[in-house]
């Protein structure tokens, strides 16, 4: 009898719809990233020259691997939506978790309205191509914001296909433009012999290239929040995350080898749009023009992704009341957090609407960095809490605790980079989570049910 | 009127139509559904095994 009344209330209970796979994921991580790869990783070349930028490729490269294996392994267990905040919130506490959410809606929100100005700016580049000057790019950030709102409002489904097809087209430009300069034969096309100098700044440029390293990878660790929707988290999640780190990783080398194999440091460091220019500088018509479209395809990617992530996370946020309650609802027949799909498109637009492109990413990018120095503590408490064979674990990371000790230092280093560059935007941020911690602790904790926060039938952690 | 500033328009209408779609849905929704149901969601959804105890699972 009671199993029949508790089978009619589970029955009640509406749910997401579990429907992506592996490929799904991959495009999530990835179609967020890659828009680093066609802009703004070349400013690491402008702050310590292009061996720096290498340097910082394949260092930071280190830290989004150590990223990609612990979350992997987290979220194989812990799958539900919210990623990193779920999984703050089981391992650390409501304040860390109350914290790493925001950070998660902060960096795609503002992330995905720095797209949006990319698709916005690249328009007003076409029309300027064609002969008209003083294109307005609201109308296009706009409709940016709105049409891929709208789609992931109808469906997750839908949204990561459109995401898997956009993102492999960017990719696969990537890989042409890598072939079209003649990689084998140095000297016909590349000039890296001429154009690699010595570190321009020394070693303190290779650090401060540090902070804009992170445009190769800024984003993967948002495959966390497709955790609820995936067919299986403990295969997908890891399998989806760890193969969109080696696409990265590929992606970043060959951008890094063309770029600076056409281009002296002193241009691509300033440059707006390094791959469209290494497309122009071949001569080639039908290359400027893939080019200019997978910008655009990247640039909507990482927007379609942002928002798919950002309203996870504050859906997650509302359902466990962090946040009112009244955006944690699904819709009925798409399945999807609707309310919290259109809460934050007048955010993403408003910020878009600033056009402070530089501290808009600063911001995003600074909220990720929190969100990973959380993953180097997080990460160690779950095995002590969760020791291996105590639950089922989809992905088992190597090497524990290495990669979260390598994650803690070069996020350290990262942090140091920042403040040489962006100092003062790096402690308003920090003043930023503070007020809202204390906001948190003294307003609105008391309306959070405590029980109702903690509904994974884990068993009793080691120690407790 | 020129393409670019036709398309400036389309833009702005079609964001518009949109925008407005997804809200007058939203309260569509709002009015057929009960509050209760469309919140009564858990992390993790209703098929959750990935967390359950292995010694209980193995006795």
């Amino acid at each position: 009898m009671a199993n029949a009344a508790a089978a009619t209330t589970s029955s009640k209970r509406i749910t997401m719809l579990k429907v992506l796979n592996p490929f799904h994921i991959w495009a999530l991580g990835v179609g967020i990233v890659l828009v680093g790869e066609f802009m703004g990783w070349n400013f690491t070349v402008g702050k310590g020259g292009a061996y720096a930028s290498l340097i910082a490729c394949w260092v930071i490269g280190l830290l989004y691997t150590c990223v990609a294996m612990i979350d992997s392994e987290v979220t194989s267990t812990v799958a539900a939506a919210g990623g990193q905040y779920t999984q703050a919130k089981h391992i650390i506490g409501p304040l860390m978790a109350f914290n790493v959410g925001l950070y998660l809606v902060m960096a795609y929100t503002m992330l995905c309205a720095a797209d949006a100005l990319v698709v916005g700016d690249l328009m007003k580049s076409g029309a300027a191509v064609m002969g008209f000057a003083d294109l307005d790019t609201k109308p296009f950030v706009v409709l940016t914001v709105a049409f891929l709102a709208w789609l992931n409002y109808r469906g997750v489904f839908a949204t990561l296909t459109l995401n898997l097809v956009i993102t492999f087209l960017a990719f696969m430009s990537l890989v042409v433009l890598f072939f079209a300069v003649d990689p084998m034969n140095q000297g016909v096309v590349l000039q890296h012999k001429a154009l690699l100098t010595d570190l321009p700044y020394g070693w303190i440029g290779v650090i401060a290239s540090l902070q804009f390293g992170m445009w190769y990878y800024l984003g993967i660790e948002g495959t966390c929040q497709a955790a609820e929707e995936v067919r299986s988290a403990g295969r997908a999640i890891p399998i989806g995350t760890l193969g969109g780190m080696m696409t990265l990783l590929v992606a970043a080398s060959i951008t890094w080898f063309v770029a600076s194999g056409l281009m002296p440091w002193q241009y691509l460091g300033q440059a707006v749009t390094p791959m469209y220019d290494a497309a122009t500088l071949l001569g080639s018509s039908k290359l400027q023009l893939m080019l200019f479209v997978a910008t655009a395809f990247a640039a909507i990617a990482s927007a379609n992704g942002c928002i798919n992530d950002a309203s996870r996370a504050w859906f997650s946020l509302a359902r466990d009341r962090y946040m009112p309650v009244f955006f944690g609802a699904i819709h009925p027949r798409y399945r999807t957090p609707y309310r919290s799909i259109i809460f934050l498109v007048p955010i993403a637009i408003s910020f878009a609407f600033t056009g402070l492109l530089d501290q808009v990413i600063t911001f995003s990018i600074l909220s990720g960095l929190l969100g990973y120095t959380f993953m180097t503590f997080n990460m160690i408490k779950f095995r002590k809490m969760w020791p291996l064979g105590s639950i089922h674990r989809g992905y088992i990371h190597p090497f524990h605790p290495l990669p979260a000790i390598t994650l803690l230092a070069l996020c350290c280093a990262t942090y140091f980079a920042t403040f040489l560059g962006y100092g003062a935007t790096l402690l308003s941020i920090m003043a930023f989570y503070i007020l809202a911690s204390l906001w948190f602790v003294f307003r609105r904790y008391q309306f959070v049910k405590r029980a109702d926060q903690f509904t994974m039938p884990w068993p009793r952690p080691k120690g407790y | 009127m020129g393409f670019w500033n036709i398309l400036m328009y389309a833009a702005w209408a079609l964001s518009a139509v949109m925008l407005a779609w997804m809200v007058i849905d939203a309260f569509m929704v709002s009015s057929q559904y009960d509050e209760e149901y469309l919140m009564s969601s858990r992390e993790g959804g209703e098929d959750v095994v990935h967390g359950v105890h292995m010694e209980e699972e193995n006795p």
